[in-house]
């Protein structure tokens, strides 16, 4: 196995975080789920596996579905996810000409943006809750929704193609 | 080039769907928390279209020998001075070259407009191919594009080994060269003693003989004449990209071979020509000069084909096999027609010499069969041996660690004054 670059160990080492962090409050049988998210955190680090983020963050978010976590909790785990994402995403090899340190900054406007939605949410949850089944039916909506238009030209880029190559 | 959502973009919107489902399903509003990162920093990244993104690939060379470096230079440049958060850009080379640079074979260009990479390649081994595949990717905000593509085809020629031209045919031809001929001419090498005629030069007068027989007598010099060769491959067999291991490996000794004794006698001013035994007949008839070696190296690139073409060398014109040519065959021995091909052309009265490029045997098995059929051919390959050198063919087998020119180094005779010394009595 190879490192996929500087950043593959900073990676590993999130990931790894992110599936032990909620191990704490989790029943017995989510140590398998956290394993298995650790392999997958291994593989996207050092063997460079793709789906191994996504697969190691829905492991963490199975645990912390069925641990008792409180918020402060969620919340650190929220943003561990978050740190994992980035740093899984880092290129593989900077050029020689790039500062080793260039890519870490461009990631603390995206760290700063996912602290003040946690802050958000936190001070929500905080408030007085309504239970109702049309609020929940509304929220998945709203976070089915939300999916589709993060990601809108998905369909229509894979139909066009202005190919430029000289 | 297509803009699609980038993978970071995918990944940070899969974990929030994944926790806001988890939230909904299990009740427990605070998995929220889980999302929010993530759904934060999914909406601040810029989801605006990049402009086009320009990609040029130029390789420093089309053409360069086996072993040589060769630079690659990828350039992405992203137009009305746009700058994009990564360009990435991948080299893959293919099984044939490595990399030799220090360059790593992904780097990574951060905020930038323009990327420029330089990597060096080697090419270790002979052909007509493309010496790898560079990937161009790139990511604005939340979209990324990316591209592959190979490299142009490269020729890579095979090194020849340096040897000397020592093997010359019987009859030379009647252009000036470096072979001593068995004519009197105008060569530097001693071909004998005739007394003083009218015209001959005083330099020439050898004073030793002319005052022991008391009158006058001058050296003679045998003529320094060309010679004419033709290089022959056996490719017969699968010796494309489905070939077995030791068809290749014969493919490549052959072609090194070729290589070697073709460059040898063009640095001499001599002639060479190729022929290539495989299916289709193809040919290159002899010709001087250091055109002449590219040429021969073309052609030998186009040496792997496969067919079931039995060729007819009566075929082969007149000018690409002129009488009197010494003809070298690297052949494994193994098809049939490679034999017959041989043994046509010897009946036909050209000097040839075959050189043995197999250099490997069935696996021993462990039962008697396996022995008795690994014994058996042996005794073929002795049989097919023995029938050419019946017929006058000298087989030479090309070992493991042996150069060419020891190889041939049997079949070397003294040139003809030296041996008519050897042969004298004086």
């Amino acid at each position: 196995m190879s490192p996929r670059g500087p950043y593959a160990y900073l990676g590993a080492a999130l990931g790894l975080a992110t599936v032990a962090w909620p191990l704490a409050w989790a029943p017995g049988w989510a140590y398998a789920v956290a394993s298995a998210g650790a392999i997958a955190v291994l593989a996207a680090a050092f063997a460079r596996w793709p789906p191994g983020p996504v697969l190691a963050v829905a492991a963490a978010i199975l645990t912390c579905a069925f641990s008792r976590a409180g918020t402060l909790v969620l919340a650190a785990e929220g943003l561990l996810i978050l740190c994992y994402l980035l740093a899984a995403s880092a290129p593989a090899g900077l050029s020689p000409r790039a500062r080793p340190g260039s890519w870490l900054r461009q990631q603390v406007l995206g760290a700063v943006a996912g602290l003040i939605a946690s802050g958000a949410v936190l001070a929500a949850l905080a408030l007085h809750q309504v239970s109702s089944a049309w609020l929940t039916a509304a929220g998945l909506a709203a976070a089915a929704g939300a999916y589709l238009i993060a990601l809108p030209l998905w369909r229509a880029s894979r139909r066009d193609s202005d190919v430029d190559v000289q | 080039m297509s803009w699609y959502p980038s993978a970071r973009a995918r990944s940070l919107a899969t974990a929030a769907l994944l926790a806001l489902v988890a939230a909904v399903l299990t009740g427990h509003a605070a998995l929220v928390l889980l999302a929010a990162p993530a759904l934060g920093a999914l909406a601040l990244m810029p989801r605006r279209r990049p402009p086009e993104l320009g990609i040029d690939v130029a390789l420093s060379s089309s053409r360069c020998f086996e072993g040589e470096d060769l630079t690659v230079t990828v350039t992405a440049a992203v137009g009305a001075a746009r700058q994009l958060d990564e360009v990435i850009l991948e080299l893959q080379p293919a099984p044939q070259a490595v990399l030799a640079g220090a360059s790593p074979p992904a780097q990574a260009f951060l905020r930038t407009g323009r990327a420029t990479a330089r990597w060096v390649i080697r090419c270790d081994r002979w052909g007509r191919y493309s010496p790898g595949t560079v990937r161009v990717t790139a990511r604005a905000g939340a979209l990324q594009a990316s591209r592959q593509d190979g490299l142009d085809p490269l020729e890579v020629f095979p090194r020849p080994a340096r040897m000397r031209p020592r093997l010359v045919p019987a009859e030379l031809l009647r252009r000036i060269g470096e072979h001593t001929g068995r004519a009197l001419g105008g060569g530097v090498e001693f071909a004998g003693i005739r007394p003083y005629l009218p015209g001959d030069q005083l330099r020439d007068v050898n004073r030793a003989v002319s005052i022991r027989r008391g009158q006058l007598h001058v050296n003679q010099r045998a003529a320094a004449r060309a010679a004419d060769l033709v290089v022959m491959i056996d490719a017969f067999g699968p010796v494309d990209d489905r070939a077995d291991p030791v068809t290749q490996r014969t493919l490549d000794l052959a072609v090194h071979g070729a290589a070697a004794l073709v460059t040898a006698y063009l640095r001499v001013s001599d002639r060479a020509g190729l022929v290539i035994l495989g299916g289709q007949l193809r040919w290159l008839g002899p010709a001087a000069g250091d055109r002449q070696f590219y040429r021969v190296a073309e052609m030998m690139l186009a040496a792997r084909y496969d067919s079931f073409v039995t060729p007819d060398v009566g075929r082969i014109p007149r000018t690409a096999l002129p009488p009197g040519t010494l003809v070298v065959v690297f052949s494994p021995l193994l098809d049939p027609r490679g034999f017959g091909a041989i043994a046509d052309l010897r009946q036909r009265g050209f000097p040839l010499i075959v050189v043995d490029t197999l250099r490997d045997e069935p696996p021993p098995g462990t039962g008697a069969d396996a022995r008795l059929a690994l014994r058996l051919w042996r005794l073929d390959r002795t049989a097919t041996r023995t029938a050419l050198r019946t017929l006058g063919v000298p087989v030479l087998p090309w070992s493991e660690g042996t150069e060419l020119d020891s190889v041939l180094a049997p079949l070397r005779q003294p040139p003809p004054g030296l041996r008519r010394l050897a042969g004298s009595k004086l």
